[in-house]
């Protein structure tokens, strides 16, 4: 465990090296948010019958865009680096297991990420587009102090869930030496199924219920939907529930997977 | 504390075989590999490239499986209880790097204790001793990817001792140093050796760190021991030959001939090396021999250069 949050610190230190990085991906997520709100917008003109209101949909798209590094995109780079050149060979000389160190970079990793970034987009979707007479696409504040605990609650739920499967796709790098395959599928099932472009709550049926049960929903749909009171607090049990299984069934799959390939590892050269 | 008993473990590499088609070819990394070693030891294990060294190195590491045979490192089979193993013994892979690019080195140091679950005062101790006897204190602040290889490699040493294990794997630790780098290593580990009772396999191409550290020697070629023992056994693996260096204090007019029973090895620069066989010409006779054939300004007689005796055994052994 010591030897986990080691790592974890370690990572955790190096993401935040690089916070210009950082700041450029702010700027980024702030356009992308405009444009998908613009979107928006113009569907609302005529959204008599829409399940959630404008309102409710421009704040959740701006939380998709403030927690946008829980997104699983691809591995970790630092991990992705490591199998590639083999060095991944020293993370077994630590007296601990592989997945679990894995699994402690990938939270550093999803963790501070996140840290960097959603304070900014907070502010200007919350504070600064009201200000400047465009609040009715900004952000809105949690509808109920019992929707922001939710909330709360959900988000180390969603960074298991980025974590789990982010260390998922360094598994079949593990196997195939490049994740390039694997992390172009995942960046699309996570952008569209966690409700990144559209809100899973605006998604027509079968579409629907398939983002509703894959564990996508933990990285953006079900916090942000404590928050703009889509789903009551009450809902919070079910919530944890369903995302509890996927986080150990990802763990519990990756783990085992990690083991089996042990033995048949090959670090070539030097 | 080390048993190797036929040891062995293939590589599948793939092969371009025309257009659009690869075929995969078996590598026999290590091929019935067999040696023991006793606690305090310090033992040279030279090769050719691809002989095994690493392959070998990552198995007692416990980094790697073996395809069969046995190895046991103070009594545990390295791959099997890897997690108890890794706490005893520091690895070094001269060419790879096992602190944080973007950390300053301390930062490494104290990460690595951490991971190893040294007590913070005991780490902060054990860090405080290695950075003054590595001189490590000008740069240790300082994110390790601005490190020059010389700093980098201390730091790397550094880094494999913190949890102060009983046993050191150094898989090329010199490669790429310069000279005062070189020694300052070399004495590094000597002492470790001699004050620790640290237990050290050196892999290395550079015969001088061999010379300088192991008191014995273990070839290997083609995944197999094709020498076990000392320096002096080594080198009358060789051809037995000596050589005199001469240094000329005027160049002979018909050109540097070598005298009988001798051969020129090289000349340059006013100096000539002559290679004689000991038991068929005296070593006494042989310097009299070349003092009476040139204008000489001085001699030494040498063995043959320890490098010469290990290509020799390479080609022997036909790797």
């Amino acid at each position: 465990m010591r030897a986990c949050l080691a790592a974890f610190r370690a990572r955790a230190r190096s993401v935040l090296r690089y916070r210009a990085a950082a700041a450029a991906a702010v700027f980024c997520q702030a356009i992308f948010g405009f444009i998908l709100v613009m979107i928006l917008e113009t569907w609302y003109r005529d959204g008599s019958g829409a399940p959630i209101s404008l309102a409710q949909a421009a704040s959740y798209t701006w939380l998709g865009q403030a927690f946008l590094a829980f997104q699983v995109w691809g591995p970790d780079p630092e991990l992705r680096d490591l199998i590639r050149s083999g060095e991944v060979a020293r993370d077994l000389l630590r007296p601990t297991g592989l997945y679990g160190l894995w699994l402690a970079r990938a939270l550093a990793y999803k963790l501070v990420s996140v840290g960097l970034r959603f304070g900014a987009i907070l502010v200007l979707a919350g504070l600064v587009l009201p200000a400047i007479g465009l609040g009715s696409i900004g952000l809105e504040p949690p509808t109920s102090l019992g929707g922001f605990f939710c909330f709360l609650a959900m988000l180390p739920v969603a960074a298991l869930v980025s974590g789990t499967l982010t260390v998922g796709i360094s598994c079949f790098q593990f196997r195939q030496v490049s994740a390039a395959g694997a992390s172009a599928i995942a960046a699309a099932l996570s952008s569209f199924f966690s409700g990144l472009v559209i809100p899973v709550p605006l998604l027509a049926g079968p579409l629907r219920m398939a983002a509703e049960f894959l564990p996508f929903r933990a990285l953006g749909d079900l916090p942000f939907r404590f928050w703009t009171g889509v789903l009551p607090p009450s809902a919070l049990p079910a919530a944890l529930a369903s995302q509890a299984a996927w986080i150990l069934a990802l763990g519990l799959g990756g783990a085992a997977f990690v083991r089996s390939r042990l033995s048949g590892l090959a670090v070539a050269g030097g | 504390m080390i048993h190797v008993h036929d040891l062995r473990k293939a590589y599948r590499v793939s092969r371009r075989a025309g257009f659009m088609r690869r075929e995969t070819i078996v590598v026999q990394a290590l091929d019935g590999l067999s040696f023991d070693m006793s606690r305090g030891e310090i033992v040279g294990y030279i090769g050719p490239n691809g002989a095994g060294k690493s392959t070998t190195i990552k198995v007692l590491a416990g980094i790697l499986h073996p395809d069969s045979g046995d190895c046991e490192v103070d009594g545990r089979v390295p791959w099997k209880d890897r997690v108890a193993h890794v706490r005893g013994i520091g690895v070094v892979f001269g060419q790879r790097t096992q602190l944080w690019w973007d950390l300053p080195a301390r930062d490494s140091l104290e990460l690595l204790g951490d991971m190893y679950g040294v007590p913070r005062d005991r780490a902060a101790r054990t860090i405080a001793a290695l950075a003054a006897e590595l001189e490590l204190d000008p740069f240790i602040e300082t994110p390790v990817r601005q490190l020059s290889l010389g700093q980098r490699m201390r730091c790397e040493l550094a880094a494999a001792l913190v949890h102060e294990p009983a046993m050191l794997f150094l898989d090329e630790p010199t490669i790429g140093l310069d000279a005062p780098s070189k020694l300052a290593l070399r004495a590094f580990v000597r002492r470790l050796n001699r004050e620790r009772g640290t237990t050290v396999i050196l892999t290395t191409h550079d015969m001088d760190d061999v010379e300088a550290l192991a008191g014995r020697i273990v070839l290997i070629g083609r995944g197999r021991a094709l020498f076990d023992g000392g320096f002096a056994e080594l080198r009358r693996q060789g051809s037995g030959l000596k050589r005199i260096v001469a240094d000329l204090a005027e160049p002979p007019p018909g050109g540097i001939v070598a005298p009988s029973g001798m051969r020129l090895e090289a000349s340059a620069a006013g100096r000539a090396a002559f290679s004689y066989d000991p038991s068929v010409l005296p070593t006494g006779e042989a310097l009299a021999l070349v003092a009476r054939s040139f204008r000489v300004a001085d001699l030494s007689v040498e063995g043959p250069p320890v490098e010469e005796v290990v290509a020799e055994l390479y080609r022997r052994h036909g790797v």
